[in-house]
């Protein structure tokens, strides 16, 4: 049958053609778009040279259970010399400057990184030259290479930025290179790298954990014997050095470190996408099926005119890759404007952006066009296989109505459809009360009306620490200052912000604890009235004040967790009598206040013990202002800017955001889960009722006669409606029933998704099994009144 | 048959002036006019003549399947010519009893189901319903056959069960629209003759049939031509 033939048949039935192509364009639709974003993060080669022999090393201590610690530099230097299983190890640390000379003072992301990473990697630059080994020592280091798309947006791709200098932090480098835009490490935000450049306090300190390390595995050697190796130099070091006593080794696949956690919701959701390509499937199966018996006549007359049954089957075949095929261009056209606008409206640097419509991509939509084609093709051809053609031609009407029989494949796809499509719907339910939890997840604190942005104050221009402190405190008070602010503070370590640090300490009078005991909280440098400011709740003891200042005795607050895991069995937000060492010393530093839990990791982590030291005694000259304003937050962008620059006309801000939008990106993973899975499930949904709609439908046209015999024998409308509904509601709950058992598989995988939530959650397994039911309801309801509108004495003369 | 008894006064199919006017693209068409009948309890009515004379119509019209443009129908006594399609549902289950000329069994059924069909719109209890179909099947020589399927029977055996289905509901009067139309000469004279037989035991029949052979067994025969009757032979029997 040639192509012309086949659009001859569509215009017959152009209804036809439309939902079939469209339903396919949905199922293929769907699919591609997944698809890109899976091959985006897991299938696409990295660009990088023989990236499956590139793994990313991480210092662990495996006694508590951590698996992955940065790493301190004298214990990189001392892997580097004594390790055989590398080619090399390369170090990169995440770093942030102040770029200035160039305008207002702003705020770039780069990264210090080891001179060998480049050759490691096999990454060479657009433009100039990497790093030299002379150049990573302290003092020679002010050389740096821009990334393509900084070199792009802010040198307008002047080949002529060789050689010219960039003030960061104060201090001058020369540019020496370009990388191209496919080096996106350690982050796709990156704009600058800088070599390491080690401080010699830093070559000294082994318990500094702090940067990233790469390693390019030799040639046959696994990952298995690299582990083993890594993690004897370990043990040999912690004999030889008291910080690392209990330190191992983790060294896992790059692409791995990469993923992350986001590998399992992307197979989930391609899983979905099946699915739902299942569903598409199955209705475009049933509206072939019913077309096919509907020709069985015209099947029949070639037959007689010495067509094989094989040449009928081609016939069907053929009519079904052109439909799908034709599915499949609208589904690209559907993808790529899915795709465009899902990463849009992604969070900037998200690794999902990575997904676009290439040729792989085009590719893998061809094969599904061609599999989905057979796949529904086979079944009409089939059913025609087992006809015997002749005798349809033979048929002259028996005197009995067409018997339902003659549906069973019709109806077990339409019970398949409906398990499928209760299966997505059931995990969309589970991650959207999942979600819904999360977001009632209480911080701790206010977020709204919290305006947040961050500064980093450098060695040059405050080489001490009062200065530091002192220069933030000044910007603070200048802030507060400002109308629209109802007060303001800073905070190194802002709750759910980049800067994070935690301190190992002691417990005066307490023994040093055991390997498997915990020994460290998350670490906090805080100016006085930050609890206040940010609206958190001050338990017990008192807040930091101005006397609080460098000269007087040492304090800290502490919050509930650290109560819990440090003093339990105490009275909540008692404050205990103790003192803490953060240094191995008798520098005790005196426990003065208890803060209730405020949530910083994430909403959904659980809140790790806290330790809050004033500023004023510690400052590392990172700090985050957190600003309460009476009105809107983002109207005192401007104005804040400018009070930090009367302070310092050469500190830029970064980063200056409200808290609310903060909050709202630590639940932007399981939002999108949530989603996705909700959209796919709701086309699932839609596509089944469409499915249970087309043949409720067709069998009503193809019962016409016998709705007609039954009214002429005394049936009221509503005996024909509960026919038609009862019909269609066993299929529905013969669906319901399978897509339970379903449910309940799926639900097994998304255990580690949900939160707060259990897998067989009762609420969100009967809700989703009710909006099911009602869907099908309506859609045999709509067959049923037109069944119902039978004319009898029309139905009958059609004998 | 167990039709409510009717005076000598009373028929039990009155007809009166009855006209059935079709519209189509603005075209009269008269399927029927001025038909005057009567059909009294007992009866055994043959309505024949050529196709197209309008005796399918007139057949729909007495058993509710459609309604007349004018005139009067009063059965067993009642206006019925403009009931609602609830009222008139109701009365087809209940006063008539239809034997169609493609039988008209639904295939997903068994003969049993078939025969039980009309009387689960009228709500009877299981027991009764089976009492009725068993007995209505008995009476065509069908007993034997409850589990098959229409499919399984021949030409002949399906219209008895039709028959058996239209005798199940003990009906005031069998309405039978070439009931020989499907059925070879053999078959169509054993349908005939049941049809006798059921008269004999005092059912009230009307029958549409263009066969005069057929038209012959009825007592009374009736003649149609472009919509109207234009003879009508009594026979002694």
């Amino acid at each position: 049958m040639n192509l012309r033939q086949i659009l001859r048949q569509w215009a017959k039935s152009p209804g036809f053609a439309a939902v079939a192509i469209l339903t396919l364009a949905l199922g293929i639709g769907a699919n591609t778009a997944i698809f890109s974003l899976v091959y985006g993060l897991l299938l696409q080669p990295l660009p990088y040279r023989e990236a499956d022999r590139l793994v990313q090393v991480h210092e662990s201590v495996p006694a508590r259970g951590v698996d992955r610690v940065p790493v301190a530099v004298p214990n990189l230097i001392d892997w580097q010399r004594q390790s055989a299983s590398f080619e090399g190890l390369a170090g990169l640390r995440h770093a942030e400057y102040n770029l200035t000379g160039q305008g207002d003072p702003r705020r770039i992301t780069g990264a210090r990184v080891t001179a060998n990473l480049f050759s490691l990697l096999g990454v060479n630059p657009l433009l100039g030259r990497t790093f030299t080994a002379e150049e990573e020592a302290f003092g020679k280091h002010f050389v740096v290479l821009l990334s393509e798309s900084y070199w792009r947006s802010s040198f307008g791709a002047d080949p002529g930025v060789l050689g010219r200098s960039l003030l960061l932090d104060g201090g001058s480098y020369t540019v020496i290179g370009v990388m191209p835009g496919e080096l996106r490490l350690p982050s796709r935000n990156t704009q600058v790298w800088t070599p390491a450049g080690f401080e010699p306090e830093e070559l000294e300190l082994r318990g500094n954990h702090s940067w990233w390390v790469m390693g390019r595995l030799k040639s046959g050697v696994t990952l298995e014997q690299a582990k083993v190796e890594m993690n004897g130099i370990a043990r040999r070091l912690g004999e030889q050095f008291e910080d690392v006593r209990d330190f191992g080794v983790t060294v896992i696949g790059l692409r791995e470190e990469l993923v992350g956690e986001l590998r399992l919701p992307l197979l989930i959701l391609l899983g979905a996408v099946g699915c739902v390509l299942l569903i598409a499937c199955a209705n475009v199966a049933n509206l072939m099926l019913a077309r096919s018996a509907a020709r069985a006549r015209e099947f029949a007359v070639r037959a007689a005119l010495g067509a094989r049954r094989g040449d009928v089957i081609r016939q069907l075949l053929s009519e079904s890759l052109v439909l799908s095929l034709s599915g499949g261009v609208l589904g690209i056209l559907l993808a790529w404007w899915g795709v465009t606008g899902f990463v849009g409206w992604l969070p900037e640097g998200h690794l999902l952006s990575t997904g676009q419509i290439n040729g792989s991509v085009l590719a893998f939509t061809l094969g599904v066009s061609l599999l989905t084609g057979l796949g529904f093709g086979l079944v009409p051809a089939w059913q025609v296989w087992r006809t015997d053609l002749t005798e349809v031609l033979k048929d002259s009407g028996r005197g009995t109505t067409e018997g339902l029989r003659r549906n069973r494949l019709r109806n077990v796809l339409v019970v398949v459809e409906v398990a499928l499509a209760l299966i997505l719907l059931v995990g969309a339910g589970l991650l959207l009360r999942s979600f819904s939890r999360a977001q009632r997840v209480d911080p701790g604190f206010k977020t709204e009306h919290l305006l947040t942005a961050t500064l980093a104050l450098t060695d040059q221009k405050y080489p001490t620490e009062p200065q530091k402190a002192q220069a933030i405190l000044g910007m603070v008070e200048q802030v507060a200052a400002l109308p629209g602010v109802e007060s303001a503070a800073a905070v190194f370590g802002l709750p759910f912000g980049r800067m994070q640090s935690k301190v190992t300490f002691r417990i005066e009078g307490r023994p040093a604890p055991a390997a498997h005991e915990p020994d460290n909280a998350n670490y906090r440098q805080i100016t006085p009235g930050y609890f206040r400011t940010l609206g958190a709740t001050l338990l017990g003891g008192r807040d930091f004040e101005l006397r609080d200042g460098p000269d007087s005795a040492r304090v800290v607050i502490v919050n509930e967790s650290f109560l819990r895991t440090f003093f339990p069995g105490g009275a909540p937000g008692q404050v205990p009598s103790a003192r803490v060492s953060l240094d191995g010393t008798n520098n005790w530093i005196q426990i003065v206040g208890v803060v209730r839990d405020i949530r910083d990791g994430g909403l959904t982590q659980p809140v790790e013990p806290q330790m809050f030291m004033p500023m004023s005694q510690q400052c590392w000259g990172l700090a985050s202002l957190v600003i309460r304003t009476r009105g809107s937050a983002e109207t005192l962008e401007g104005p804040v800017r400018r009070a930090v620059l009367t302070i310092d006309g050469e500190q830029a801000l970064d980063q200056m955001r409200s808290m609310e939008s903060m909050v709202d990106d630590t639940l932007a993973q399981r939002r999108l889960q949530a989603v996705l899975l909700g959209a796919f499930s709701a086309l699932a949904l839609v596509l089944s009722a469409v499915g249970i709609y087309g043949v409720m439908a067709w069998s009503v046209s193809r019962r016409t006669q016998e709705i007609g015999i039954r009214m002429a024998l005394g049936a009221q409308w509503s005996d024909v409606r509960r026919l038609v509904i009862h019909q269609g509601m066993v299929l529905t709950f013969l669906g319901v029933a399978l897509g339970l058992l379903g449910g309940v598989g799926l639900a097994r995988f998304l255990a580690g998704l949900l939160y707060e939530i259990q897998p067989h959650d009762p609420p969100t397994f009967g809700w989703v099994t009710v909006i099911l039911i009602g869907v099908s309801w309506v859609a045999c309801w709509i067959p049923a009144r037109r069944a119902a509108r039978v004319d009898p004495l029309v139905a009958l003369r059609t004998e | 048959m167990t039709a409510e008894p009717q005076s000598a006064a009373s028929p039990l199919i009155h007809l009166q002036g009855i006209q059935k006017v079709f519209l189509t693209d603005e075209v009269e068409t008269h399927a029927l006019s001025e038909i005057h009948l009567e059909i009294a309890q007992g009866e055994y009515v043959s309505i024949a003549g050529p196709s197209g004379c309008g005796k399918s119509t007139l057949l729909a019209i007495l058993g509710l399947l459609d309604t007349p443009t004018g005139g009067t129908y009063t059965l067993n006594g009642n206006q019925v010519a403009n009931l609602d399609h609830s009222a008139r549902a109701r009365i087809r289950n209940r006063e008539i009893g239809f034997i169609f000329q493609s039988f008209n069994l639904i295939g997903d059924l068994t003969v049993f189901e078939n025969v039980e069909l009309p009387l689960t719109y009228r709500g009877l209890s299981a027991g009764e319903r089976k009492e009725r179909a068993m007995e209505a099947l008995e009476k065509v020589g069908m007993s034997h056959r409850l589990r098959h399927y229409p499919s399984q029977l021949s030409g002949g055996q399906q219209q008895r069960v039709a028959v058996a289905r239209a005798l199940g509901g003990k009906p005031s009067i069998l309405l039978a629209d070439e009931p020989t139309g499907n059925l070879d000469s053999k078959n169509g004279e054993a349908v005939m003759d049941l049809l006798r037989q059921l008269h004999r035991e005092g059912a009230t029949i009307c029958m549409v049939t263009h066969d005069p052979r057929f038209a012959r067994h009825a007592d009374r025969q009736i003649h149609l031509f472009d919509g109207r009757i234009v003879e009508e032979l009594v026979e002694a029997r």
